[in-house]
């Protein structure tokens, strides 16, 4: 006997199979009790769905808790403007703290001076040439040239924006070049 | 807290979700590739499509993206009266790649009226998913170049200038292959050849990066490097100096001042870039054309505003000379053989398309049939 797919017992369960789809699968449910029970089961976790959902508290406007939510984070900001400044006596810094934290500072802003990561080449338009192809590459998309991956492959660079790529094809004996363009 | 029961029934309940997302799931990965790609060639165009032959292509989704690789052999006839040397075809995306667009050129070819022949199409497009209908890439004909040199096309990629240099080289370099033939026999072929092969072998690596911007890195301090140059005694134009600055693994293209030496006006030329890497070696970098109107005796200023990444650390020597030039009239110039040996260039350059498919020759069928190639036009 062929079963109907998981997917359709679902849709039966909830009542969101077409009429003649209904029909059918109550024909083939009568005769099997397998199908049966994974319908009742689809059924019992829709039950347990709907009861899930009834355990929320019942009669609350979500709209006026948010409300009251926002309210409440205002009226902490402008209690703590209230309180004002708060006088503190001036730190007291000895010259030796002084002289560590600025070497400090020295020591760590040279290591990222000379850390610093290279500058990547600016955004746009890039293309390339990797093993599989040569290509024009922009924001993600991209358009690739493939070019064999056995047999010699000779690279060009057209420094105003093109690169070529070219090989003898095998089957056909013919040399075939690979152009592509930025503009 | 999860109980077993709960997972459970959290597992069935996602499979019954599912059940509405698998036709879209189906209709994003459904892709005709027929009508993926537009082939359009004009009614008067000397070659038409015979078929066009979809194997192995496929789609395969890559994160928020679809990545389609599309593959066709297109078989096309000669409906000229002309012989055909060249045909270059444009490919282009405005969803994909709106900048951007790429061509396919099969030069050194030899197809008689109303014979057949095929070119391979081979290209991967990285889009969004869910974006688009219609066509993604169109393939048009951007030129078809005959054996007296002329040309059919809108010539939209240049293919005209590229196509018939390429058949200037062929030319020149199948006439010194028939001397050494005559003069030094096989043995003289298969050292040339060897040659090639050993040239060929002996590439720019994968890995290059092309970008608009030049500028450098913080770790490596940028240095400016003058150009040598090799000067041809028949060039219509002389390089008169040339700096590119060079950090790390990063080279600036070179600004160039050049003068047109010959009696006549120039409107294009290329100059050919080598440059030397932190063990000595020395490689063709690339080239650096530029179409500008260049009077007799007048100077012009070359400055492409790119950077070249390279997968290896560059040392700053570096080379340049004048690789083609063209006319206002449309004839061009290239370096003759004797000069590009004169000035030990050629076993720093590539080997010309037409080397390289009769290498190819020579590698599969031997050293007779090459000198039969050689011989028959």
């Amino acid at each position: 006997m062929t079963h109907p797919k998981l997917e359709d017992l679902a849709l039966y369960a909830g009542g969101d199979l077409s009429w003649w789809a209904r029909r059918r699968m109550a024909r083939h449910l009568g005769v099997c009790a397998y199908c049966r029970r994974e319908v009742e089961q689809f059924s019992a976790e829709r039950t347990w769905l709907e009861d899930a959902g009834a355990d929320f508290p019942q009669g609350v406007s979500w709209d006026r808790l948010a409300a009251e939510m926002k309210a409440n984070i205002r009226l902490g900001l402008a209690a703590g403007e209230c309180v004002g400044e708060v006088e503190t006596p001036p730190a007291r810094l000895a010259w030796r703290t002084v002289a560590a934290v600025a070497s400090v500072v020295v020591v760590v802003f040279c290591g990222w001076l000379l850390q610093r990561p290279e500058p990547a080449v600016p955004a746009g338009w890039v293309l390339e040439a990797t093993p599989a192809g040569i290509g024009v590459v922009e924001d993600g998309r991209g358009l690739t040239l493939l070019h064999p991956d056995s047999g010699t492959v000779l690279l060009s660079v057209g420094a105003q924006g093109a690169m070529r790529a070219r090989w003898v094809d095998t089957e056909t004996g013919q040399v075939t070049i690979h152009h592509v363009y930025a503009h | 807290m999860f109980t077993h029961t709960n997972r459970r029934r959290l597992a069935r309940l996602a499979l019954a979700a599912a059940c509405g997302l698998f036709p879209a799931l189906a209709q994003q990965g459904g892709i005709d590739f027929r009508s993926s790609v537009k082939i359009d060639f004009p009614p008067e165009s000397p070659i038409t499509l015979v078929a066009a032959d979809w194997g192995e292509s496929r789609t395969t989704p890559r994160g928020g993206a679809l990545m389609l690789d599309l593959h066709t052999s297109l078989s096309l006839r000669n409906t000229s009266q002309q012989r055909i040397r060249g045909v270059s075809l444009l490919v282009q995306s405005q969803e994909v790649a709106p900048g951007g667009k790429a061509g396919v050129t099969v030069p050194s070819l030899n197809v008689g009226p109303a014979e057949v022949f095929s070119v391979r199409v081979d290209l991967r497009l990285l889009r969004p998913l869910g974006r688009g209908a219609g066509p993604l890439v169109e393939v048009r004909l951007d030129g078809v170049l005959f054996d007296d040199l002329s040309f059919y096309g809108p010539n939209q990629l240049n293919s005209r200038r590229s196509m018939t240099v390429w058949e200037m080289e062929a030319r020149r370099d199948r006439r010194h292959l028939r001397q050494v033939l005559e003069q030094r026999g096989e043995e003289g072929l298969r050292e040339e050849m060897l040659a090639v092969l050993s040239r060929q072998a002996d590439v720019a690596p994968t890995g290059v990066q092309l970008a608009r911007g030049g500028r450098t890195t913080a770790m490596d301090p940028a240095r400016t490097v003058q150009l040598a140059f090799v000067r041809f005694p028949d060039c219509p134009v002389e390089p008169l100096s040339g700096t590119s600055s060079v950090a790390g693994n990063l080279a600036s293209a070179p600004v160039l001042e050049v003068r047109n030496r010959s009696g006549r006006a120039l409107r294009h030329l290329e100059l050919g870039w080598i440059i030397r890497d932190v063990q000595g070696r020395q490689f063709f970098a690339g080239t650096v054309p530029a179409s500008i109107a260049l009077a007799p005796g007048q100077k012009a200023r070359i400055a492409p505003d790119n950077a070249l990444r390279f997968p290896q650390p560059l040392a700053g020597g570096m080379t340049a000379y004048v690789s083609q030039a063209e006319f206002d009239d449309g004839s061009l110039w290239i370096p003759a053989r004797g000069s590009l040996a004169e000035a030990r260039l050629e076993a720093l350059l590539p080997p010309s398309p037409e080397e390289q498919r009769l290498a190819e020759i020579y590698r599969k069928k031997g050293l007779a049939s090459l000198a039969e190639e050689i011989r028959r036009f």
